[in-house]
């Protein structure tokens, strides 16, 4: 009697445990610091993709507007800067790291912007194939930059919230599972907006009017 | 210490609750739902236009699997025209899955904005340099003539052309019936049994077998909209149905089963591969394109 009465407590214990973990947001856990994860592999390969394209843009504004030194030169330094920055995947969980990198990040948002301003005085660049090409790359890659990080927040809001709530945050407190730090507001305006703004505004203009 | 926490905490709840009020106070252009491939929501196109792009775009899905969607909107205020496309793009899902080949072209008319939206797995056919190009040198142009008609089709006739430059996978439509088939034959076979079993007994061997194949056949002519296909399935079902009236031992039952099951399965199967409906296939887009003015 005692023998059966001994299993079935360790079946219905072994069941709990099982509804527990399943229940109390332990898978949950599991699948959103996954997400979260992939949402970050995909910014930085955004980020990624734009370093690697600056290269060839600068050399071929150089080759239309090399007096242009200290605007170049910003570029370049821009990016070294963010490119030596180790974006590891451990940045995510760290709130300094993070903002150092999104910082370097901005930095070269912006550096790139006043490049992509400076070009407008030159015609023959602005009508070189080549340059036309690596500009519309470089949008794209800004786009897909905005995008990568809106899902990234997203991601990162859908983890916080089950991290947060009960019950979940006891499974997560047992197991080590904190918030992670977001794309700060402000300096999500500070990096996404030059790109789009500054660079818009002036290219619509002149291209319009010579039109009409 | 503690005080001015506090005071932070609730000058950051005021902040939020300013901003989500922006939010609400500034509605967002809905996302129309994806009824047609062209979707002209501002009547600029001409009714000959859409439908000679209509025929283009399911040719391309028919050929090649990409599916390919003009939207035409008023504006996209207070978005950018590229925060409206990738929400587009994220609610429709163009493109096969996995495969990720769908592309939109959207033209907002009072911002004229025109931006052409690339899913994931076109972004090698459709890079963002020619994409912008598609707008600059051959959209624009037309739209500044006011020539919507003409440039939305040149502009489509591109995509059209890059897309099918491309190897993509086959539009494998026996692979989508297989593997709905797959899905719906255990069923199929289990109606197709109890069914047959229920006519039989009202209607005798021969009659139940008759309506069991009528009934059998007239659904997948329904959901296939193909004659043959209903017919076959038809038949198979009331040689089945005759099997299974004939011996109530399993062993020639279970030999009929197959057959049978194949009848049935094939009706309801073809359903998720043959149907008219168009909708997105499970594609993903990151952003890619680019976007122009005229």
């Amino acid at each position: 009697m005692r023998g059966t009465a001994f299993r079935w407590g360790a079946i219905g214990l072994g069941t709990c445990v099982a509804l527990w973990l399943s229940g109390c947001g332990y898978n949950a856990l599991q699948s959103k610091d996954e997400q979260v994860k992939s949402a970050w592999s995909e910014v930085l390969n955004q980020y990624q993709r734009r370093a690697d394209l600056i290269p060839n843009l600068v050399n071929t504004v150089k080759g239309y507007a090399a007096q242009e030194q200290t605007v170049l030169l910003g570029v370049t330094q821009a990016r070294a800067k963010a490119g030596s920055i180790q974006a590891s995947p451990d940045m995510i969980n760290d709130p300094q790291a993070l903002a150092k990198f999104q910082a370097a990040q901005g930095e070269l948002s912006g550096a790139l912007s006043r490049l992509l301003v400076v070009s407008e005085r030159y015609p023959e660049l602005k009508s070189d194939q080549n340059f036309r090409d690596l500009q519309a790359q470089l949008e794209g890659t800004e786009n897909r930059i905005a995008v990568a990080r809106n899902r990234y927040i997203q991601a990162v809001q859908d983890y916080n919230l089950t991290v947060r709530t009960f019950p979940n945050n006891l499974t997560a407190a047992m197991f080590g599972y904190k918030p992670k730090p977001n794309f700060a507001v402000e300096n999500e305006a500070v990096i996404s907006k030059p790109p789009a703004v500054d660079f818009s505004a002036p290219a619509a203009a002149p291209a319009s009017a010579p039109a009409q | 210490m503690a005080f001015t926490g506090l005071r932070l905490r609730a000058a950051a709840a005021a902040l939020l609750c300013f901003t989500a009020g922006l939010g609400f106070s500034q509605a967002l252009v809905p996302v129309p739902p994806l009824s047609a491939r062209v979707i002209d929501l501002t009547g600029i196109l001409s009714g000959s236009a859409v439908n000679r792009i209509e025929t283009e775009l399911a040719a391309v899905e028919a050929h090649k699997g990409s599916q390919i969607v003009v939207l035409i909107v008023p504006t996209t205020h207070p978005e950018e025209i590229e925060q409206y496309g990738i929400r587009v793009a994220d609610q429709w899902k163009l493109g096969r899955k996995g495969i990720d080949d769908g592309a939109i072209l959207l033209v907002a008319k009072d911002d004229r904005r025109v931006r052409i939206e690339v899913g994931y797995g076109l972004e090698g056919a459709l890079p963002d340099a020619a994409a912008n190009r598609i707008v600059d040198e051959t959209i624009a142009p037309h739209f500044k003539l006011g020539d919507y008609d003409g440039g939305v089709e040149a502009g489509v006739a591109q995509m059209i052309a890059v897309v099918n430059g491309e190897p993509l996978p086959e539009p494998d439509h026996r692979w989508e019936r297989h593997s709905s088939m797959h899905n719906v034959l255990p069923l199929a076979l289990i109606v197709v049994v109890v069914a047959s079993g229920l006519l039989r007994a009202v209607f005798g061997r021969l009659g139940g077998s008759l309506a069991t194949g009528g009934l059998a056949g007239a659904i997948a002519w329904l959901l296939t909209h193909i004659i043959a296909l209903g017919a076959g399935a038809g038949v198979l079902a009331f040689l089945f149905a005759m099997l299974l009236g004939s011996n109530r031992g399993w062993s020639t039952g279970f030999g009929g089963g197959a057959a049978g099951g194949w009848g049935g399965g094939f009706g309801g199967g073809a359903g998720g591969g043959g149907g008219g409906g168009f909708s997105g296939g499970g594609g993903r887009f990151g952003g890619g394109g680019a976007s122009g003015s005229w």
